[in-house]
């Protein structure tokens, strides 16, 4: 609740013209931004400007926010994800979510530690997803978007996006397997 | 997955960022964002610019086309009841004439041809004529003068007179009600040059404004005066009242050609699936109204429609997976298809006809779309009559136009998979393109060939050239514009 006060603080502040309260809200959600960049895109350069343009985009629409309907950075983390989205759809107008490598995984459905994952490498696996595989898993994962909602935002079928995470999973999965094995030595 | 929870808010934490620094952007990205954000705009609006010129232009021309045929058509314009009035002086001229003209003109007032055609000695005042006009409607009835002056018409109740005086006499002409065939009756005189220099000094030197709205008047000043030419002279009123006519009516047809103008950033998208696109053809309908300003220019009002289909393909690899399919043998896909106008929504189904002998695999298909698109708009166009002879007439035409663009309908011609185990069942455009900027500006520019078959009527062979000014597609950098070329048959009807 404090943090929703001081972002309502330092909106207000910015909305009047203080440049000091827009490099405050940049510090404080840039690397949260970032992240959310890195995990659609798998180019730092590519989630830099991805980053920027987001910056832009909520500090236009930022009159529109408002702080009774929700916090802002469920708000803005939306606008981000919007520029993420429309920057795929831009780069791959005509790349389908069917068009990617099939995998046949065997794997069983026990848990995959993430103990021994760091943030940062546990983001480079969701990276090197295919792109399909990436944007469903993180639109419904990360992100709690709806099976239906991923298909209105992508123009895909349900199924499809449920066959997308499903396949996203196991892929990951076989990542963090391998990475543990890596981890403890067995085939680093 | 188990842990799906665990990695939704390793990743929904902002605050466990602060120690991960390898999410710390450059530098460079807050200064562009600031740049970007507290820039003073100084991007020149060129829209508004165009939006306002244009307005002008629609203002202008609502100026010199609208007001100018309300006064033409008004009933108490008089310089139109002149008209009128030499319109049926011309029936009058046409009736048998009495032997004696009905003028009583005073002996003393007289002036014989072998005098100088001057018409100063009834040269009337003008303070006379102001004080007259300001005072006396010329459409009111006003007694008549009994003076031994009186220059009137023997069988008039004259209730409408124009009264000139000097300084030794009066003179009262019966100009309006009676006038055509008082005039009629003056070229018919003898001694017509005395009465048509009264009249020219009635209508030059009072400056009578009234009159000027008439310019047969003046024209026919300019006739030899001979009782011989009375054919001529209606001939050329006729002419005068034909080319006088100055508002036309235009439609017109034919075949339009549209080349859509992909930019380079689109086109590297869409390069690797092999986009190609044709132009359009179609037909278009114009309907407006031309107003002659000056005997070379014209300027033209119209409202246009036209039709036209495109058609467009592509490439675009699929997968079909045996995971994935149905009972029927088949895959469904949802496909994002390029169009000249933006990306359509499809929906595809393809069917397996044999075996492949691995749990997938990958093919390319190839799709073709045909697209259905329609354009209203209003043009501002002025004409310059290049040449313009007895029959033939060449014109350049320049101009505006204002165009609302629809998509009318899309449509999936084919999509043929290229692999033999594989065949096309059912294919439909889910959705249309969806950053269509409807509406759009045009320059003009054409040419008109027409032949004259009369002084009211002319068909011309258009050509006109439309560049688009503003993007038909856009999406972020992505933009389409429209040039349009169009062939076809202008017929006018001047009224």
């Amino acid at each position: 609740m404090q943090k929703h006060n001081s972002d309502i603080q330092t909106i207000q502040a910015i909305l009047k013209g203080d440049k000091s309260a827009f490099r405050k809200l940049y510090d404080n959600y840039s690397r949260f931004y970032f992240l959310t960049c890195l995990r659609y895109t798998n180019q730092k350069s590519d989630a830099e400007d991805l980053l920027q343009e987001s910056f832009i985009k909520i500090y236009k629409d930022l009159h529109q926010f408002d702080h009774t309907r929700g916090n802002f950075i469920s708000w803005s983390k939306r606008v981000v994800i919007n520029v993420c989205l429309q920057h795929l759809r831009k780069k791959n107008v005509l790349n389908n979510f069917e068009n990617i490598i099939d995998l046949n995984l065997q794997l069983s459905d026990k848990a995959i530690g993430l103990d021994n994952l760091s943030l940062q490498e546990l983001t480079k696996m969701i990276q090197q997803l295919p792109k399909g595989y990436r944007t469903v898993f993180n639109l419904y994962i990360i992100d709690g978007f709806s099976h239906k909602e991923i298909s209105e935002e992508l123009g895909i079928s349900e199924s499809t996006s449920k066959t997308q995470l499903m396949k996203a999973k196991k892929l990951l999965k076989l990542k963090i397997k391998e990475s543990d094995y890596s981890l403890d030595g067995k085939y680093a | 997955m188990p842990r799906d929870n665990e990695i939704k808010d390793l990743f929904n934490n902002p605050s466990s960022l602060d120690n991960e620094d390898w999410l710390q952007p450059s530098e460079r990205v807050f200064e562009n964002i600031t740049e970007e954000v507290y820039a003073v705009p100084n991007k020149r609006n060129h829209w508004l610019i165009f939006w306002l010129i244009f307005g002008i232009i629609i203002t202008l021309a609502f100026f010199l086309l609208i007001p100018g045929q309300v006064l033409n058509s008004s009933p108490g314009n008089s310089g139109d009841r002149i008209m009128n009035e030499f319109i049926q002086s011309n029936n009058l001229t046409n009736q048998k004439l009495p032997e004696t003209p009905e003028f009583d003109i005073p002996r003393e007032n007289k002036m014989t041809s072998s005098e100088p055609k001057t018409g100063s000695k009834v040269k009337p005042s003008k303070p006379s004529i102001k004080k007259e006009l300001n005072q006396t409607s010329p459409w009111v009835d006003v007694p008549q003068k009994q003076s031994s002056n009186h220059l009137h018409s023997s069988t008039s109740q004259i209730p409408n007179i124009i009264e000139t005086s000097n300084d030794q006499e009066s003179t009262t002409i019966d100009l309006i009600s009676k006038g055509k065939k008082s005039m009629v009756n003056i070229f018919e005189s003898s001694e017509e040059e005395m009465n048509v220099s009264i009249q020219d000094d009635m209508i030059e030197e009072t400056q009578f404004e009234l009159l000027t709205q008439a310019p047969e008047v003046n024209r026919l000043h300019a006739l030899p005066l001979s009782f011989d030419r009375d054919k001529e002279q209606l001939d050329l009123q006729s002419n005068i009242l034909e080319e006088n006519r100055s508002w036309k009516l235009i439609a017109a047809s034919g075949y339009s050609n549209w080349k859509y103008v992909i930019n380079e950033n689109l086109l590297s998208a869409l390069s690797p699936f092999d986009f190609t696109h044709e132009n359009g053809h179609g037909a278009y309908l114009k309907l407006g109204i031309a107003k002659s300003l000056t005997e070379r220019i014209d300027l033209q009002l119209a409202a246009s429609f036209a039709q036209n289909k495109v058609q467009s393909g592509h490439n675009s690899e699929l997968t079909y997976s045996l995971e994935d399919e149905s009972l029927s043998s088949t895959n469904e896909y949802a496909l994002t298809m390029a169009s000249p106008l933006g990306f359509i929504g499809s929906s595809v189904v393809m069917e397996r006809d044999g075996d492949f002998g691995s749990e997938s695999i990958d093919f390319i298909v190839d799709l073709q779309n045909e697209h259905l698109v329609e354009q209203t708009g209003l043009e501002l166009t002025t004409r310059l009559n290049v040449l313009d002879n007895q029959r033939l007439r060449v014109a350049a035409t320049f101009g505006l136009s204002l165009d609302y663009l629809r998509i009318r309908s899309n449509s999936l011609r084919s999509f043929t998979p290229m692999h033999q185990a594989l065949r096309a069942r059912q294919g439909s455009i889910t959705a249309d393109q969806e950053n269509i900027q409807s509406f759009n500006q045009s320059i003009l520019t054409g040419i008109e060939i027409g032949y004259k078959f009369n002084n009211s009527r002319a068909l011309s062979l258009e050509v006109q050239y439309s560049h688009g000014l503003s993007p038909v597609f856009e999406l972020d950098d992505f933009t389409s514009k429209l040039n349009r070329l169009r062939i076809g048959l202008t017929g006018s009807h001047r009224f």
